[in-house]
């Protein structure tokens, strides 16, 4: 078996390609972002992401992988084989997808290796990682089923490619199949990733057990010899059938993460605190800190204290600022709003409809401009839209000019919020 | 005439027509259920409809009829196959644009149909490329590869579609034109090749190792 | 010494669709060749594979190696002692001669510890020895015969089924090829062919089918001494062939 195995590895033309597939996968890894370099539970999903196009690429290949006993016409050789056909296409998809897996691990020790100097404590999330692999067996089993029940060489893996890039790209995230960020308050559920490892399994089971349904029997009769298959065949499909429903049944792959005991905080006043696995931001956290000290005190109620979300009680998820893919302006939008939301914590109802709406343009501007001062630079172009009606690129302006004239601009504001007329 | 269709229902046959047109069904019918179903992207601020992607589908599905059972027998043919061949090429590919065009406009809109009838265009002469260089039974491998980028890499830093994002920009983009038309070209060129076609740009000894074996 | 049977039928019938191909078809080889003669379509395939146990009888019974074939765990246990060579046979082009024959073996259970020798043996058996790291798809017509007949013979099954093996081979290969049959010593082969006179050459009994029917079972000798003087033949066998199937009303 293993010798068998081991030629199928050998004389697979996927060897060829392995080099442009690691090109890919690495491609995927970094030629969009790097954002997640340095934390652990961001480069495992980050690792984990070129699975979303491996997954439907590997299902393609098996669906023209499997195809080779009819292209070279070793149908009569296999259905003649004292050993049952399920094994020899078991060693064939076992092929498939150790090619697969083989790149998408060149693609983990890669970004294992980029963190490993700037993370923090900790390692690699094995969870995120199953997860892709997951996927890349799960795809290519579907393929090799497709690829086996077809009869086509070529609609048969261009079929099984756009099912999964659908199935994953439409519904994948909500499926839970594959997962596109890793926050540091999330965690992936034992239980609901078992049932992905076992559908993954159960689907590479059907696809090697259940041969193509032959509707008008050979010889117009039902094989003797053939009864034995059906058995496996309802067998794998039973199996299937319970591991869908385990995986149903099981809930969000992704659930809320314990807050830790200790976290880190920026040595400044105020400080801000984040997650130990966010702990690479702590130098641009103390910096936006700095630039928030450098507003003239009594303008706004500062909050001693920021907190990165799910650090502190669950009432406070709305409060709590995140970071995005690393973006610095999210954390800013979500300490502007706390500030603005600590200045004037209980604002009345404004009389009018016209002083409701220029209360909350106040408030948005003012949100704004402290967005801009807490990052230094105006709303970067990767953010897109922003408050409405707010002149984002006048406020942009606005942070280079001098104190005073932001003062003047900031104090009527201000002073629009204080004097708006309650209902 | 009756003996000129039967001539065209055993072409048709032997390239599997009746595959073709039934593929060509399910995939009209994909763009209508599913054309409309959001793509979520990794890292991505904006989704792509499924209906960008389903032109890929239709290329391949046109470059696959190239594909035939009797290849062996259509190597040796004579001047009126590669005459019909050339046909061929034109009335399938007509016919997959004009049904993606039509498909997409009436299940989105006129202008989603031309965007869709040049990706058609586009993803057919990649296909028709990649069945050249992997043999036709692989023409799905670069159409398949080439939505990679077009899913991963097609924003600009400022969130703007790249130029070359065929499915984004806009119906009456030249670049995106451009590039249909190149990879027409190339593709229905490359697949007119055939062992005679002098190669002014392949070195002359390697051309008589070509002929060699040819001729051998 | 009365060597045991390794193959029997009794009884057989397969028919595809309406039309019979094996109308009570009854026989047994112990060890030797047994020559299946026959024109096309006279059922020679559809006995082989039924031989091989690919295809279910639709009537009769089959016994391989003692064992009476009924499910499909009995049809995988008989495949053991089962080498079978299709007539177009398949192979992958990537692999090895080694790589083709090892994978032949490990289909039919040959046991791991005796699978390398045994792989060995039968390509050195069809003298291939010399091309055994080359890829299949570099061997000639005929050396891919050899190599197939290596895979029907690897694990030294108690029956080898061989279907139309010589097609392909030039004259000088067939000869071989005789040598080589010659060579497989102690075991059942039966041999499926249009050659009359490599059945001559090779077989101690003969078998020869028309129309789904048994119209001749006997020994090359006997189909000899059949032969009338007023048919085709430049051979006294080829004769007798002739005669035999003009008497079963079959086509010349």
């Amino acid at each position: 078996m293993i010798y068998v195995y081991c030629t199928e590895l050998r004389r697979s033309a996927l060897r060829w390609w392995l080099p442009v597939l690691v090109a890919i996968d690495l491609a995927v890894l970094y030629g969009r972002a790097r954002w997640w370099i340095g934390i652990w539970p961001q480069t495992s999903v980050a690792a984990q992401i070129p699975a979303f196009y491996f997954g439907p690429f590997f299902a393609a290949l098996a669906a023209w992988s499997v195809g080779r006993a009819s292209r070279h016409g070793t149908d009569e050789q296999l259905d003649a084989a004292a050993r049952p056909r399920w094994q020899a296409e078991s060693l064939q998809l076992a092929g498939t997808v150790t090619y697969g897996l083989a790149v998408y691990l060149v693609g983990i020790v890669a970004a294992a290796i980029t963190s490993t100097g700037s993370a923090g404590p900790g390692f690699l999330w094995p969870g995120y990682l199953c997860l892709g692999a997951a996927t890349i067996v799960g795809c290519a089993a579907a393929g090799h089923a497709v690829g086996r029940w077809s009869r086509s060489r070529v609609i048969a893996p261009m079929f099984s490619a756009l099912v999964c890039f659908v199935l994953l790209g439409s519904l994948g995230d909500s499926l839970g199949l594959i997962v596109l960020t890793g926050p540091p308050d999330a965690r992936v559920a034992a239980w609901p990733l078992v049932t992905r490892l076992l559908l993954a399994a159960g689907a590479a089971v059907v696809a090697v057990a259940v041969p193509r349904p032959r509707f008008r029997p050979r010889g117009g009769r039902r094989p003797r010899y053939g009864r034995g298959q059906a058995y496996a065949s309802a067998a794998a499909l039973a199996v299937v059938v319970g591991c869908l429903a385990a995986y149903a049944t099981a809930g969000s792959i992704q659930v809320s993460r314990p807050s830790p005991a200790r976290y880190p905080c920026t040595n400044t006043t105020p400080a801000s605190c984040v997650w130990p696995d966010d702990q690479k931001y702590l130098p641009q956290m103390s910096a936006m800190m700095s630039r928030l000290n450098e507003i003239p005190a009594g303008l706004f109620t500062v909050p001693p204290r920021y907190y990165e979300r799910g650090l502190r009680a669950p009432r406070y998820q709305y409060v709590d600022f995140t970071v995005p893919e690393g973006a610095m302006w999210e954390v800013a939008t979500g300490i502007a709003i706390q500030i603005v939301n600590a200045t004037f914590p209980n604002p009345c109802a404004a009389a009018t409809d016209a002083d409701t709406a220029k209360q909350i343009h106040a408030q948005y501007e003012l949100g704004t401009w402290l967005e801009s001062r807490l990052t230094g630079a105006p709303q970067p172009p990767s953010v897109h839209g922003g408050p409405p009606g707010v002149d984002i690129q006048a406020i942009g302006k606005l942070i280079y000019t001098q104190q005073g004239s932001q003062l003047t601009w900031v104090r009527q504001r201000l002073a629009t919020l204080r004097n708006t007329p309650c209902a | 005439m009756r003996e000129h269709l039967r001539v065209a229902v055993r072409y048709g046959r032997t390239h599997h027509a009746a595959s073709y047109l039934a593929g060509l069904a399910v995939l009209v019918l994909a763009d209508f259920l599913l054309g409309s179903r959001a793509l979520v992207l990794p890292l991505s601020d904006a989704t792509i409809a499924f209906r960008a992607e389903i032109p890929a589908a239709y290329a391949v599905l046109a470059a696959a009829t190239l594909h035939s059972p009797m290849a062996d027998f259509e190597q040796c043919a004579s001047r009126r196959y590669q005459h019909t061949r050339a046909a061929h090429i034109a009335v399938v590919l007509a016919l997959t644009a004009a049904t993606e065009l039509v498909a997409e406009a009436a299940a989105a809109s006129w202008p989603a149909g031309i965007v869709a009838l040049r990706s058609v265009l586009v993803w057919a002469g990649i296909a028709l490329v990649s069945g050249r260089l992997l043999g036709m039974t692989l023409s799905w491998v670069l159409p398949l590869a080439s939505i990679l980028p077009l899913t991963y890499f097609q924003q600009n830093s400022d969130g703007t579609d790249r130029w070359w994002d065929w499915v984004k920009q806009p119906p009456g983009d030249l670049a995106c034109w451009l590039i249909a038309t190149v990879s027409l070209a190339l593709g229905v060129l490359l697949s007119q090749l055939d062992q005679w076609t002098p190669r002014p740009w392949v070195p002359r000894r390697l051309r008589r190792v070509g002929q060699t074996r040819n001729g051998g | 010494m009365v060597s045991e049977e390794v193959v029997s039928v009794t009884g057989l019938r397969q028919s595809y669709g309406g039309r019979t191909a094996l109308a009570d078809v009854s026989f047994s080889l112990a060890d030797g060749v047994m020559g299946l003669l026959g024109p096309n379509g006279a059922g020679k395939t559809t006995l082989l594979r039924t031989l091989a146990t690919i295809a279910s009888p639709a009537r009769g019974e089959v016994c391989v190696a003692g064992r009476v074939v009924r499910t499909g765990r009995d049809a995988r246990l008989a495949r053991r002692a089962i080498g079978y060579l299709p007539q177009d046979f398949g192979y992958l082009p990537g692999f090895s001669v080694y790589d083709f024959v090892r994978y032949v073996a490990w289909l039919r259970e040959v046991p791991r510890g005796v699978a390398h020798d045994s792989t060995l043996r039968a390509i050195e058996g069809v003298g291939l020895s010399d091309r055994m790291s080359d890829r299949m798809r570099t061997l000639s017509g005929g050396m891919v015969r050899r190599a197939g007949i290596a895979s029907a013979i690897v694990g030294d099954p108690k029956l080898v089924l061989l279907d139309e093996p010589t097609v392909g081979l030039d004259p000088a290969q067939r000869l071989d090829f005789r040598s080589l049959i010659r060579s497989l010593g102690a075991r059942a082969v039966v041999l499926s062919t249009h050659l009359v006179e490599d059945v001559a050459a090779l077989c101690d009994t003969v078998v020869v089918l028309d129309s789904g029917r048994v119209i001749f079972t006997g020994s090359t000798g006997e189909l000899s001494a059949l032969a009338a003087p007023d048919v085709p033949g430049d051979t006294a066998i080829e004769r007798g062939y002739m005669t035999v199937l003009r008497a079963g009303g079959g086509r010349a």
